[in-house]
């Protein structure tokens, strides 16, 4: 469970850098401590800035991971930890978004596009899931249409479920610069989920 | 439409936009049970910093990491100080080897000899008299460029030396 409020925030991140010295110290199942509590969202970040299906995102989380733990001597204790590690995932999401640019909807490429994206949750009921892997690949596929800072705004607020301040701890930005962004990420998104429905439609 | 329309239709698809987003949620989900194994598995652990100090660095054929107070910082601090004590040593030999310093120094020993001789018959007003040759200097003004270019260095590395003392003390 990943802390909220202040008072939990900083004990969570008192607790991250115990994690950090005993890894340093030698001890790698401290590092699997890390893993475990970040894991999630590490991963939901990898997926939703690169716009990648959930198991296309493990591996660049895994690689997050390593190349948090191949650095982690750079990491500042008494910063904050998770916002440290998920700018390196989002750095690697982003270079994964700048390679690889999303296909265009439409045809069989949208289709499986649209399946790949869904990533329907395995433990939902056959027609809602349906129903939400057709949602979600279209925002998806939205989302992946905005510019960079809007689309990783998203991703962070919506597909990882971090706050407005852990957003602004993890890109370093203003608490104002996040919301405007968020604004004019939702601005965006209007017209291009109207054309991506009515191109599902057709 | 009126306005009170338009706002609500807004409204609505904020919802149904806000709606929407919520579909993008991933965070939610249980970590795959495999990943943090396939995570530490990619892993070496961190030896404890060696005598050297340096950290050998552990992923997968990544250089070694050089942390900040472990020994290979003290390593490279020890350079940077060699360094620096290279160019003061630098600085001074040109001030010493260029002519304008021998002559500031040469008119300042002669000062002092004068001021020390009238000091030894009456010390009335030897330390005047010593300032004012002190800060006259010599008879005819030293092209200085030697000198000038000397102290920069000799300033330089001095500074150096003391501020990374300075930063090595608190960290």
């Amino acid at each position: 469970m990943l802390p909220t409020g202040d008072a939990a925030r900083r004990q969570a991140d008192a607790e991250d850098d115990r994690a950090v010295r005993q890894t340093l110290a030698g001890d790698a199942q401290a590092f699997g401590a890390l893993v475990e509590r970040y894991g999630s969202r590490v991963i939901a970040i990898c997926a939703r800035v690169a716009g990648d299906s959930y198991e296309d995102a493990q591996d660049v989380a895994q690689e997050a991971f390593l190349r948090a733990y191949t650095n982690l001597g750079k990491y500042e204790l008494g910063r904050s930890f998770f916002a440290w590690l998920y700018r390196i995932a989002v750095n690697l999401a982003l270079n994964r978004r700048t390679r690889r640019p999303p296909p265009a909807l439409g045809g069989p490429a949208g289709a499986l596009l649209l399946g790949r994206l869904g990533d329907a949750d395995p433990t939902g009921q056959p027609a809602a899931q349906a129903e939400r892997v057709e949602r979600g690949a279209t925002v998806a596929r939205a989302v992946a249409a905005l510019p960079p800072d809007y689309a990783t705004v998203v991703a962070l607020r919506y597909g990882a479920e971090l706050d407005y301040s852990e957003i602004a701890a993890t890109l370093q930005l203003p608490l104002g610069t996040v919301k405007a962004r968020l604004h004019r990420a939702k601005a965006l998104l209007r017209p291009l989920l109207a054309d991506l429905e009515g191109d599902v439609a057709r | 439409m009126t306005l009170f329309d338009r706002h609500a239709a807004g409204a609505d698809a904020d919802l149904a936009l806000e709606a929407d987003l919520q579909a993008l949620r991933l965070a939610g989900r249980p970590l795959p049970p495999t990943f943090t194994a396939a995570v530490l598995a990619d892993l070496t652990p961190y030896p404890s910093p060696t005598k050297g100090g340096e950290i050998a660095n552990v992923a997968n054929g990544s250089p070694p990491l050089r942390r900040r107070g472990g020994g290979g910082v003290r390593s490279a601090w020890w350079q940077g100080q060699v360094a620096a004590c290279v160019l003061g040593l630098l600085g001074l030999a040109i001030m010493l080897g260029t002519a304008d310093f021998t002559g500031v120094l040469t008119g300042w020993w002669s000062a002092a000899d004068t001021w020390l001789t009238r000091f030894a018959g009456d010390g009335g007003n030897a330390l005047d008299l010593l300032w004012s040759a002190l800060s006259a200097g010599p008879a005819t003004p030293p092209a200085s460029l030697g000198l000038i270019v000397g102290a920069l260095i000799l300033a330089l590395g001095a500074g150096g030396f003391l501020v990374r003392s300075l930063d090595w003390q608190t960290t």
